[in-house]
């Protein structure tokens, strides 16, 4: 599907490391899955609420720090608990008025007490704290026999939620293909002289720590690709004068490794990269051999 | 341990979570509760200019998401077999918009609440969108003046500057851990000059985030957004010169020897500067 191509030109501009595309890709089809679970299901009130906090989780996983198998498990899970328990404790004192205004004030400064200890952790707990007052608006349970039915058809869409997310293809490796993709693009630029020293050095920060972020999240094989491109891009930023003249042949190396990446295809002449004019021409052209030699014998299994 | 800043601020989010609640009760409007989730939501991001930041891109994300979604409401309810296929779109852009803009993710997440609380009081809803649309956009507006006053009058930029300072400091603290592992680095060091300048840039993440949203936390620029600006200009020159290193580390030729041990001069003449107690005079400087 062309959506879900390493490299689409209109996506690649909103989305340029392939994230967004496969967080959205597990959210839909998490929720193509519930959608089914509530035909067979009978829910004590409309179930947007269950499918809502089991959408949050499952989009909870995806988030960068969340970069292994088992830290995805726990993060659903963690996320799962906590959010049932806000908005069980939510519902419950919904009943009284200023006993409601005290306890979602302590339940929260328990919340930001225990688990914001910076200001990314903080914001998960705004969102559980939003999804609580959310579940206001909703048929809450103001009693415990309503309050463990809901907890249970919680549970339930959550248990379900986790099985689809642990069947889920991995598809990480899209996301260091992309990266690959961003840093050959970026070194293209280089090679025309339309680029800053600063602007290369951010790009290629960013790029290579999405890589490294991909580290448990795909067979080493891919990963393998990291110190090649780590390698060339330290080459290539190494000689200043390069920026400042169009390298014909550099170039046509970089383009050809690109359209190979972007179409998941063999580089075709690998044997051809030649060596180019000096010692530092010579080192890149090295590595673009190596880094061609390496995606044509690992990455296209 | 956490400063006092930290803490200080969360009994301020606290704080502004349940004044919110208590309007909404106070007011007993049709949507009134979208007082508090307008609160809560725009007091995610924690800091004080992040959420200042991101109060605009709320604003304009649930004006729209509150006009699509009325839309949708007509459609749907003409049309109520496609809201499967209508719940799938949404959950696909919920997805896809949560990691790449702010303000189409409040659009989205606007629309989907606003959907998901019509089916919630199905036997209940008035489906009547139009007054619908203008009650909850009287209390998303009643949500965000409460926030904004609250955060620029009362709570005022005190507690953005000091997070600043804060975060300015901590970003000093990894710069000079990065040079000091460079000064002293031995020939066999585990950790090039590359990986300590991704340390470096991932660690630093959140400043330039409180950096770029600065000017909506402080009246005026200070000091503090002053002394923020050239540690990230250092931080700048740091991951060049961490760069330089690796590359010299990776080609030790009898050229790059010398070069390695330049470097390494300059990154210990950095550190040490980064250490004297009074930094500030050293970055004017």
């Amino acid at each position: 599907m062309f959506a879900y191509a390493v490299s689409n030109p209109l996506l690649d501009r909103y989305d340029p490391y392939w994230v967004c595309r496969l967080s959205a890709l597990k959210v839909a089809y998490v929720c193509v899955v519930v959608f089914i679970l509530n035909a067979f299901f009978k829910s004590p009130t409309v179930p947007v609420l269950q499918m809502l906090v089991t959408a949050v989780a499952v989009s909870a996983t995806e988030l960068p720090p969340i970069n292994s198998q088992k830290k995805k498990i726990l993060a659903y899970i963690g996320v799962i608990v906590l959010c049932v328990t806000t908005n069980t404790l939510f519902g419950l004192v919904s009943y009284f008025k200023w006993g409601q205004l005290i306890a979602i004030g302590a339940w929260t400064f328990v919340l930001y007490h225990f688990i914001a200890k910076d200001g990314a952790t903080a914001n998960i707990v705004g969102v559980l704290v939003l999804i609580g007052i959310v579940s206001l608006e909703g048929g809450v349970a103001t009693d415990f026999n309503g309050a463990i039915n809901h907890i249970f058809f919680y549970i339930e869409y959550a248990a379900v939620g986790l099985m689809a997310l642990v069947l889920f293809p991995n598809m990480h490796d899209h996301i260091v293909k992309s990266a690959a993709l961003r840093l050959l693009e970026l070194d293209r630029r280089w090679l025309m002289g339309n680029f800053s020293l600063q602007e290369f050095e951010e790009q290629t920060i960013a790029s290579l720590l999405m890589i490294e972020n991909q580290a448990n999240q795909v067979s080493p094989a891919i990963y393998a690709l990291m110190p090649i491109l780590k390698s060339l891009q330290l080459e290539i930023r190494a000689d200043l004068s390069l920026a400042q003249q169009r390298n014909e042949v550099l170039l046509a190396q970089v383009e050809e490794i690109y359209e190979a990446i972007k179409s998941l295809q063999r580089v075709p002449s690998v044997e051809n990269i030649s060596s180019g004019h000096d010692v530092l021409d010579s080192k890149i052209s090295q590595t673009l051999r190596d880094l061609a030699k390496y995606w044509n014998a690992q990455c296209l299994a | 341990m956490l400063s006092l800043n930290f803490r200080k601020r969360k009994a301020q989010v606290v704080g502004l979570i349940v004044f919110s609640l208590w309007v909404a009760n106070l007011l007993q409007w049709d949507e009134g509760l979208w007082v508090a989730v307008s609160v809560t939501a725009i007091i995610g991001p924690f800091s004080p200019s992040l959420t200042l930041q991101k109060s605009r891109s709320r604003i304009i994300g649930t004006i729209a998401g509150l006009l699509l979604a009325t839309i949708l409401e007509i459609f749907l309810r003409y049309n109520h077999q496609l809201v499967f296929i209508i719940g799938f779109l949404l959950a696909y852009c919920l997805g896809f918009t949560v990691q790449q803009n702010y303000r189409y993710f409040i659009m989205v997440v606007t629309i989907a609440i606003c959907l998901n609380f019509e089916y919630l009081n199905l036997p209940f809803t008035s489906f009547e969108p139009i007054s619908f649309l203008i009650s909850r956009f009287m209390a998303v507006l009643a949500g965000i003046t409460l926030f904004l006053f609250i955060q620029k009058y009362i709570l005022g930029p005190q507690n953005a500057r000091n997070e600043l300072a804060e975060s300015t400091q901590k970003l000093a603290n990894h710069i000079s851990d990065a040079l000091g592992q460079i000064a002293q680095a031995s020939h066999e060091s585990a950790k090039m000059g590359i990986d300590l300048a991704m340390d470096l840039s991932s660690q630093s993440e959140s400043f330039k985030e409180l950096l770029a949203a600065s000017d909506y936390g402080l009246d005026a620029p200070c000091n503090e957004l002053n002394q923020a600006r050239k540690i990230d200009r250092l931080k700048q020159r740091v991951t060049s010169l961490l760069l330089d290193y690796s590359y010299a580390e990776q080609d030790r030729s009898g050229a790059q020897s010398q070069n390695i041990l330049k470097l390494q001069k300059r990154a210990s003449r950095l550190s040490k500067i980064l250490n004297q107690p009074n930094q500030n005079q050293v970055l004017n400087a």
